[in-house]
């Protein structure tokens, strides 16, 4: 009898153990974190108040940035992540470099998350260019930057010497040398963004990231096709096109490649082939579901 | 050397005794296995993070060994009055100090090592689950990593030495070590800030450079002896570096010691 009242015991009370554990739990999800007051301290002072523990505190504040965007994953509101959480996560990333600016890890996921879904490219270079600094003996930092100043801030310049930094580093694919040359030609920007993009994806392992840069290289070459059948039609007409359909109507292209972002094929007043989806995904903020998949 | 030696071995003995060693093992064999976790959540870097844990672990479980066992040592013979039954024996002053100090280093290295081999299966573990994420790996940098996390330890433990033979509480004792620790290892950057105020735009005064200064002689410079990022990154070490670092170690030991067992010998007991 004593043993069936402590099973019995034992059973309400693992019971009460689950609940308030999951309770509990869920209770802390509704506490709003008030991320305007960065957490992290200033590098100097964070690494003088690390002690000899930099390196682990630095993996810690990874897993921090980390978390907090898988966790942003399942989040249904939009944007799933704020400007403020932006800056927040900016800050924690700059953190964890001050104090192991060798640690590959947060420069590529800054590069992933903060360039591609946070729209900070400028806070992002700056972030890679510690680690291109640190880790002098890789080539991917200084091909991020490249990649970014070229694609996102539009600044050749910048972009061809980070190129040639990259280059110059050991284990550099050769195919980078060959974006320097496409990079020097100005105008050839659809090209270079083509090749530039096949590297990323080479060097990605992230299948979210891997799906949006085929998305975005099948947007391109359909932009190239068109850019090509645009100069078919100069050389013919002696004069541009208004409208992608004066394309299709002079024959110099069988059919109009379709936008994978879900936009149209446009030609704008100085004759630049743009979509109107400007390579983003537009069908996100309509549907639910991810496009994507 | 017999008189050392047993005093040594005594000291030793009662430190395997405490169990507080026990706990401290523990800490480590669970900082050990999330070292597995943590490295599954890691993209790229896994072998830095996999070394930077396994090392850190060994640190931190040194140290609490540092504070709470070898300080406990030297502080229960004062505190428990039990030194006037070894003093009243044929041994010096000196002798026991030196005695005491050689079990407790005794205790470290042992510790050391066993929880360096932990460490390293840990990493060899988390190196067999994703062994292509492993570009830089150097057993010799780790090694000679926690060869000098051993040597900070001892040094510390030196240090601890010398605040038990100033104090008659060991909690002061302790208070004290803990700040040397943190002061060590701050050192090197404040005395580059206050050398260079300019860079940081900060003014520092004349006495403060002076201070800052002089307290780089007095208190020892732990950072000198954190190998870790080095043995993370797998980066190259100059054997002009470790040789000076480690004679500075010594030295350091050397004149603590020296300076407790003048110290302890004048000490007056109530």
């Amino acid at each position: 009898m004593r043993i069936v009242v402590s099973l019995l015991l034992l059973f309400v009370l693992v019971y009460g153990h689950v609940l308030t554990t999951r309770q509990a739990v869920s209770e802390r999800k509704i506490l709003a974190i008030d991320l305007q007051t960065p957490t992290a301290l200033p590098g100097p002072l964070l690494r003088l108040s690390a002690l000899e523990f930099k390196g682990v505190l630095a993996d810690f504040l990874f897993l921090k940035a980390l978390v907090f965007i898988g966790a942003s994953d399942e989040r249904t509101t939009v944007p799933a992540v704020t400007p403020a959480e932006w800056q927040w996560l900016l800050t924690i990333l700059n953190s964890t470099v001050d104090l192991d600016p060798m640690f590959i890890d947060p420069y590529y996921f800054a590069n992933a998350v903060l360039v591609w879904d946070g729209h900070l490219v400028r806070e992002a270079n700056a972030l890679l260019d510690k680690g291109r600094v640190a880790r002098s003996w890789d080539w991917q930092l200084p091909f991020y930057m490249g990649f970014n100043s070229f694609y996102f801030l539009e600044d050749d310049t910048a972009a061809v010497n980070y190129m040639i930094e990259a280059s110059g580093r050991p284990d550099a694919p050769p195919s980078i040398s060959s974006l320097v040359v496409r990079l020097a030609y100005k105008g050839a920007r659809t090209d270079s963004a083509i090749l530039f993009l096949q590297q990323m994806l080479a060097q990605t392992e992230d299948d979210k990231r891997q799906k949006d840069f085929q998305l975005r290289l099948e947007a391109l070459l359909g932009i190239r096709k068109i850019e090509h059948a645009v100069v078919a039609y100069h050389d013919k007409f002696n004069r541009f096109p208004v409208t992608v359909e004066d394309l299709l109507h002079a024959g110099v292209i069988k059919s109009l490649p379709v936008d994978p972002f879900g936009g149209n094929f446009y030609i704008d007043a100085q004759q630049r082939v743009r979509t109107t989806s400007d390579l983003r995904n537009i069908q996100k903020e309509k549907t639910q579901d991810d496009p994507l998949k | 050397m017999n008189i050392y030696w047993s005093i040594a071995l005594i000291t030793f003995k009662e430190g395997i005794r405490n169990r507080a060693l026990y706990g401290i093992s523990l800490l480590a064999l669970l900082l050990l296995a999330a070292n597995q976790l943590i490295c599954s959540m890691i993209m790229r870097d896994v072998g830095k993070v996999a070394v930077d844990i396994a090392l850190s672990s060994i640190s931190l479980a040194g140290l609490l060994i540092v504070f709470f066992v070898g300080i406990n040592l030297l502080a229960k013979d004062l505190d428990r009055k039990t030194i006037y039954m070894v003093l009243s024996r044929p041994i010096s002053r000196a002798q026991y100090l030196i005695g005491k100090y050689s079990g407790i280093a005794l205790l470290l290295v042992l510790s050391v090592l066993i929880l360096a081999l932990f460490a390293l299966a840990s990493i060899y573990l988390v190196k067999g689950t994703y062994p292509d994420y492993f570009p830089r790996f150097s057993l010799a940098m780790i090694l000679i990593s926690i060869g000098f996390s051993l040597l900070s330890l001892l040094v510390l433990a030196a240090v601890s030495f010398f605040f038990s033979t100033l104090s008659s509480s060991s909690f002061t004792t302790l208070v004290l070590t803990i700040v040397t620790y943190i002061i060590g290892h701050s050192l090197q950057e404040v005395k580059s800030l206050v050398e260079a105020p300019g860079l940081v735009g900060i003014k520092v005064s004349a006495t403060t450079v002076g201070m800052v200064r002089f307290a780089s002689y007095f208190f020892p410079n732990l950072t000198l002896f954190d190998l870790k990022a080095q043995a993370a990154h797998a980066l190259a070490i100059p054997g002009s570096y470790l040789l000076w670092v480690f004679l500075y170690g010594i030295i350091y030991i050397v004149v603590v010691l020296f300076a407790a067992c003048m110290i302890f010998s004048r000490r007056q007991f109530a």
